[in-house]
């Protein structure tokens, strides 16, 4: 009775994390932009790089710049979870509540993906307007599962970037580092086989080089159900670091007072 | 009874100035504070700004560690066991940050209901009767940033006491309200005191501490300089009111 009454608890602290933080994702002009904006652009111009090689390629490249949207939106909504919060001085009431951040940021880090996800959806409309019936490239089990292991895993790793910025102000830094160069790695714009081995290894801890190659085959009808392991592997590696970093980071925040400072 | 014993408390924050070459400075919060505060006492650490009350509440609260020393709050370590104390505690830290300004009154009170393992109907129940009693239920649907300072100091009060807290940390409840509003929340505390909640509260303004303490503690530069009750302190001070004797004895470093 007692862990049926906790499971409920910490199920209610996710869902309202969640809702609360997804009324607030979806009002941040920002965020529009890196969910929106930014991936009408690069579909416009992964059209024309693939104009050449055939629809199928060009339908690759639109939800490729979908997948580009949904990692930047993630990234960068993610950084500013507890940002947010030190702007409002709500994380000092979050951090003596008896419950652990760590709920509060699952609820948030889930809302981030789930709104960031409007850019996958708005590549797929680009696709259906401007180059054919998106059934005819993709299988739809297939793509809501890749999209599924995706949202998973990169909603961990925006939960672990949550959990460093307890600690470290400047989130548009972080974001700078871990959107760009990870854009190019990933696999999505330029083949990873040109790059040396070590940063081919450090490609495929990336769930964004995942993700696009789940794509590609299912747009090549060779989907592997290797790829959706590794994306949720990785997703799960995230979420048990985030956690163990947790401890340590929030305690060094407990002891320098710096929960209030952005 | 003591509820709360600090014991020996200090508290260091390191500053950092300088863009390549990062300098380092220790500045002393809190030096070898030690108090003890019992059960259904309203007590209020009073002094000029940077006297460490904010670190105080922060230590007490379990939002900070201190560095050196103990504190027990109803039995319980704030280092080794901080979430059985932050079931029994209501803090609120004062200023206008602090609450969900896209949501409203009602949505920032059951997120931060749900913080506290409070059963889901008598959240709700709870929220009611909390906003009835802070005097805002007309406007519980409505969202924070439409609302006054005021208001959303209420807001803070209603969250803070929500768990039904038996120790209370007020910081600076009253700060740049209007007269009524500080009238009503000085009640509210009353009331609180009354119903047996022991209650830290500080605030720079004099009026407010005489009408509510039933001790003070005056700190200077992160120590306590005295324990009293108001009465004593200004009979010792030989003065008529509390700003008075806390102004002559700042100045005077022998009384």
């Amino acid at each position: 009775m007692v862990k049926i009454s906790r499971l409920s608890s910490v199920t209610r602290i996710i869902t309202f994390s969640f809702m609360n933080h997804f009324k607030f994702v979806i009002t941040e002009r920002l965020f529009f932009i890196n969910a929106i904006i930014t991936p009408l652009g690069l579909s416009i111009l992964f059209y024309f790089i693939y104009a050449n090689n055939g629809p199928n390629e060009i339908a690759l490249g639109v939800v490729k710049a979908g997948l580009l949207g949904l990692w930047g939106a993630n990234i960068w909504g993610a950084s500013f979870i507890l940002q947010g919060e030190k702007r409002l001085g709500t994380l000092d009431y979050l951090m003596v509540s008896p419950k652990s951040i760590y709920l509060v940021l699952i609820g948030k880090s889930v809302a981030v993906v789930i709104a960031s996800n409007i850019s996958v959806i708005i590549s797929f409309v680009w696709i259906q307007i401007f180059v054919g019936s998106i059934w005819e490239f993709f299988d739809l089990v297939q793509v809501i599962v890749i999209i599924l292991a995706s949202s998973f895993s990169f909603s961990c790793i925006g939960l672990m970037v949550g959990v460093f910025f307890i600690n470290f102000r400047q989130p548009e830094i972080l974001v700078q580092f871990l959107t760009y160069p990870i854009y190019i790695i990933s696999g999505i714009a330029v083949q990873i086989e040109l790059f040396p081995i070590l940063i081919q290894f450090i490609s495929k801890t990336v769930p964004l080089y995942w993700s696009q190659r789940g794509l590609f085959e299912i747009i090549n009808n060779k989907m592997s159900i290797t790829t959706v392991i590794f994306l949720l592997m990785i997703g799960v590696i995230n979420l048990i670091i985030g956690s163990l970093i947790l401890k340590k980071v929030e305690r060094r925040a407990r002891w320098t007072g710096d929960f209030s400072k952005y | 009874m003591n509820v709360i014993q600090v014991k020996d408390v200090s508290k260091k924050y390191i500053v950092t100035s300088g863009i390549i070459r990062r300098r380092k400075k220790e500045v002393v919060a809190l030096s070898n504070v030690s108090f003890d505060i019992q059960k259904g006492e309203i007590f209020c650490p009073i002094g000029p700004n940077g006297a460490g009350k904010t670190t105080l509440i922060k230590l007490l609260s379990t939002l900070a560690l201190p560095n050196t020393g103990q504190i027990i709050i109803d039995n319980y370590s704030i280092i080794k066991e901080p979430e059985k104390i932050r079931k029994k505690i209501g803090v609120l830290y004062g200023g206008e940050r602090g609450l969900y300004w896209r949501i409203s009154a009602r949505d920032n009170l059951l997120y931060f209901g749900n913080l506290y393992e409070i059963p889901f109907k008598e959240l709700k129940h709870r929220i009611d009767n909390l906003l009835d009693l802070v005097g805002m239920t007309e406007r519980q649907h409505d969202k924070i940033e439409t609302f006054s300072k005021g208001m959303k100091q209420r807001i803070h009060l209603a969250r803070c006491l929500l768990h039904n807290p038996e120790i209370i940390f007020l910081d600076e409840p009253t700060l740049g309200l209007d007269v009524e509003a500080s009238r009503s929340i000085r009640e509210l505390i009353k009331n609180l005191k009354n119903s047996g909640k022991t209650i830290v509260l500080t605030s720079h303004y004099m009026n407010e501490i005489e009408e509510l303490a039933d001790r003070i503690a005056l700190m200077d530069k992160g120590t306590i300089r005295e324990i009293n009750t108001v009465q004593n302190f200004k009979q010792k001070a030989n003065k008529m009111n509390l700003e008075d004797a806390y102004l002559s004895v700042l100045k005077n470093k022998d009384i």
